[in-house]
């Protein structure tokens, strides 16, 4: 390891305004026309990772976090941004000037048979690495340091001339460890190591991990969705969502004080054996919107339980949280007039675009329409009848105009709680008093 | 949901005194060319009626098979080779294909694991829950060929009875906009919406037991969080019984009235859900909870299982749990552990383990 010891040398891993798109459009003509959507896989992360700790990226599935990792590792070449290994820009380096950065990058997978060859022995797949970086004195020594390593990991020397489909999921893992350690990393990547085991080998895995980042005064980046793991094995927690990072901070501080609505709602989520240990859930409404064209303002808006309602809002938050699903509704384009009008026409003689509008408003919020405020659920239902009539854009309009949020409006900047507890949302910043709830 | 209650509410009381499913002693095996794989090796299970079973354990445990085998459907070459199994006292392992048939859908229905898989990717969603209800209730209609032909090329009229009960079954489960959802094809779904929507199916002939394998391992936490709280609420509006398999001891910590925990093919430990997770009394069930990591603060060390779960073909030892054991003594290996209580008096708490309760050494 590097002998400096000012503060630069702690810092293993910087990324800064990271961004990984993926274009979506196909041929000339989408090309041409801007068709196709562009997916903001990762869009602006920053990220720092020192020596020795493990930081964990924790979100739900499609949120960015394993092209994160492949990101931060330049399996994918970023769209933007920059990406530090000890201060060393790697960003944009081709194959040949990364290999000496590699040796000191190595990455776990989640699916441990998919991520070794059914070809290679075991030890031809734990040795390989070694060859191509050039440790070790020929093959007998390679041989050697190989068999330590598997016994280091908790298999056997006799092990090597296995191939891996003749080991167990986590024995496989095991040996998708050595693998990854047998170049003597400085930083590993970890996406969702254990997620394929079952919990008495997950446990084996999360220890094994654990004891040889003492040992090897490792540094990683834990991937996962699975927030008991991240209790486990975390120094910091970043939380991700669409994209971004929505919340960073030092683990217990992380689970005892949670800023960010959606890691609130994502800690309430986690099913608990303890029954004290249990709070009270949080349930989101929806699903998480699609990474092409997110959210405007703070990406959580269309599902958070706490967005902030207008200065000139006439009943309470809970009120504007369901008619704000309403403008969430038709702005996805979820409303569709036609298919209830045809089920209507199915029922009965008459079918009015009022009662199609109607049956919209009821269909599209959670409650009654009448638990709004009167003039909101007036103009709720004239908009529906816009909906109805086809009229979509003027629907549109009007609803933003009527249901307007600081959420939507402006992106929330990231506001340092405490120390290092950074949220980005418009409730914890200060210079955004936002009526409390409650 | 107002629409959607239960049309049992007068149903006799002489039915409630037997369990509503009653698993005995049941083997079901797959014979491999390495030798016989005893995947359920002499289980017992009951279910009453309107209460949320959990049956938990590792990959490879048999728990899905015994789920594949009460409702009949165990693949080729597996067999049940004994035991019995009987729903409201009526055996089903002596009824014929056709009236099991009858009965799954019916008054047996189940979720698994991936919704995707068990949808129909070429029929939309309404479509595909209207035929469940006109196969399995009377609702007019003709489910014969050419009719089922017909409806499958113009679709399900959309002012039929069968029709509208599938949106009130989309609409029961929570999806908005069942009118419009309905005429959308499983692929234009979300991953929990379509769990959604095999629930709703499952649940639209009311069953007396719905099961789950695995209902929301594929599913996002805070999706996890809908599903659970959905599928507790439509027990209680339905009285339907579940029996909820999974890995996952949270899940079943949080969901479940009593658990099951099966290890290796054998039940080896159950008690009401309170009792098991605050009082656990099998080693595997021990060390189960010690290797799950935890929200709770207090937990400092996970404590892993060391080794694996044993290859299920001629296991030689008689306790299956005992090379894994840290407790294990020699007679472990060589005799039978048999059910004892182990609860607080009054508990219905029993675990198979030489070395605990009564003339265990612990």
């Amino acid at each position: 390891m590097s002998s400096q010891t000012d503060m630069s040398s702690e810092l293993v891993l910087e990324a800064e305004n990271l961004k990984k798109h993926f274009d979506q459009s196909e041929g000339l003509l989408d090309r041409l026309l801007g068709g196709g959507g562009t997916v903001k896989a990762v869009d602006g992360v920053n990220l720092t990772v020192r020596q020795g700790e493990t930081l964990a990226v924790v979100g739900e599935s499609g949120c960015g976090k394993s092209t994160l990792g492949q990101a931060l590792l330049n399996l994918h070449v970023p769209t933007d941004g920059s990406v530090r290994y000890r201060g060393e820009e790697i960003t944009g380096l081709t194959g040949d000037e990364m290999r000496p950065f590699r040796r000191n990058l190595q990455m776990i997978f989640q699916d441990p048979l998919a991520s070794l060859n059914p070809r290679q022995t075991v030890g031809q797949i734990v040795k390989a690495p070694m060859a191509v970086h050039g440790i070790g004195d020929g093959e007998a020594d390679r041989t050697r340091q190989a068999e330590e390593l598997l016994e280091r990991v908790g298999l056997k020397a006799s092990h090597m001339d296995r191939y891996p489909n003749q080991f167990s999921g986590g024995q496989q893992q095991r040996v998708g460890v050595a693998r990854a350690l047998a170049v003597e990393p400085d930083l590993l990547v970890a996406d969702e190591p254990v997620s394929a085991l079952d919990v008495s080998v997950q446990a084996q895995i999360l220890n094994l991990i654990e004891e040889l980042q003492e040992e090897l005064s490792l540094s990683i980046l834990f991937i996962t969705h699975d927030l008991s793991v991240v209790k486990q094995i975390a120094d910091r927690v970043a939380v991700m969502y669409l994209g971004e990072f929505v919340e960073t901070a030092p683990v217990d501080e992380l689970f005892e004080n949670p800023q960010h609505p959606y890691t609130k709602s994502l800690l309430s989520a986690v099913p608990r054996i303890d029954p004290e240990a249990r709070t009270e859930r949080v349930i989101l409404e929806g699903s998480v919107p699609s990474p092409i064209n997110p959210p405007e303002g703070c990406r959580f808006h269309t599902r958070c339980p706490v967005i902030i309602p207008p200065d000139d809002w006439p009943g309470d938050q809970k009120s504007f949280r369901q008619a704000f699903t309403f403008r969430v509704r038709l702005e996805e384009g979820e409303l569709e007039p036609d298919a209830v009008e045809e089920q209507l026409a199915a029922e009965r003689d008459e079918v009015s675009p009022e009662l199609i509008a109607e049956h919209l408003v009821e269909g599209s919020i959670s409650g009654s329409p009448e638990d709004l405020p009167s003039d909101v659920a007036e103009s709720m239902h004239e908009t529906a009848r816009l909906v109805a009539e086809g009229e979509n854009e003027r629907a549109l309009e009007r609803v933003r105009d009527r249901l307007p949020s600081p959420c939507v409006a402006d992106r929330p900047r990231q506001v340092e709680v405490v120390g290092e507890h950074v949220a980005a949302c418009h409730r914890v910043d200060p210079e955004r008093p936002a009526e409390s709830l409650d | 949901m107002t629409r959607t209650t239960s049309a049992r509410e007068g149903r006799d009381d002489t039915r409630s005194e037997m369990p509503l499913l009653e698993v005995e002693n049941l083997r079901t095996q797959f014979p491999t060319e390495r030798g016989v794989v005893k995947a359920v090796d002499g289980v017992d299970l009951s279910i009453e009626s309107g209460e949320i079973v959990g049956l938990v354990g590792e990959s490879g445990s048999g728990k899905s098979v015994l789920a594949e085998s009460v409702l009949g459907i165990v693949e080729n070459p597996g067999e049940i080779t004994d035991g019995s199994i009987r729903l409201h006292g009526e055996s089903l392992r002596e009824k014929s294909e056709a009236e099991l048939q009858q009965l799954r859908g019916g008054s047996l229905s189940m979720v698994f694991q991936d919704p995707m898989n068990s949808l129909n990717p070429t029929l939309t969603v309404g479509e595909q829950i209207a035929e469940t209800v006109r196969l399995h209730q009377d609702v007019g209609g003709s489910v014969s060929l050419p009719a089922e032909v017909k409806r499958k090329i113009v679709g399900t009229a959309k002012n039929s009875e069968a029709w509208r009960r599938a949106i009130e079954m989309l609409e029961a489960v929570e999806i908005p906009e069942p009118e419009a959802r309905a005429t959308d094809f499983p692929h234009q779904f979300s991953g929990g919406m379509r769990q959604r929507a095999m629930i709703a199916m499952a649940l639209s002939c009311e069953p007396d037991l719905l099961i789950a394998d695995e209902p929301t391992t594929a599913l996002d936490v805070t999706i996890q969080a809908q599903i659970l709280e959905e599928l507790k609420r439509l027990k209680d509006t339905f009285d339907t019984s579940i029996l909820l398999i999974t890995h996952d001891l949270a899940v079943v910590a949080e969901t479940c009235d009593r658990v099951n925990v099966m290890y290796a093919g054998k039940i080896v430990e159950r008690a009401d859900a309170d009792e098991l997770f605050s009082n656990p009394q099998h080693p595997y069930t021990e060390g189960l909870i010690e290797s799950t990591p935890r929200l709770s603060a207090d937990q400092q060390e996970l404590t892993p299982i060391e080794g694996n779960v044993p290859d299920l073909i001629n296991v030689p030892y008689a306790c299956h749990f005992a090379p894994r054991c840290p407790e294990s003594t020699r007679e472990c290996f060589e005799v039978e552990p048999d059910f004892r209580d182990v609860g607080p008096s009054g508990e219905r708490h029993e675990s198979a383990c030489l070395r605990r309760g009564e003339g265990g050494d612990l």
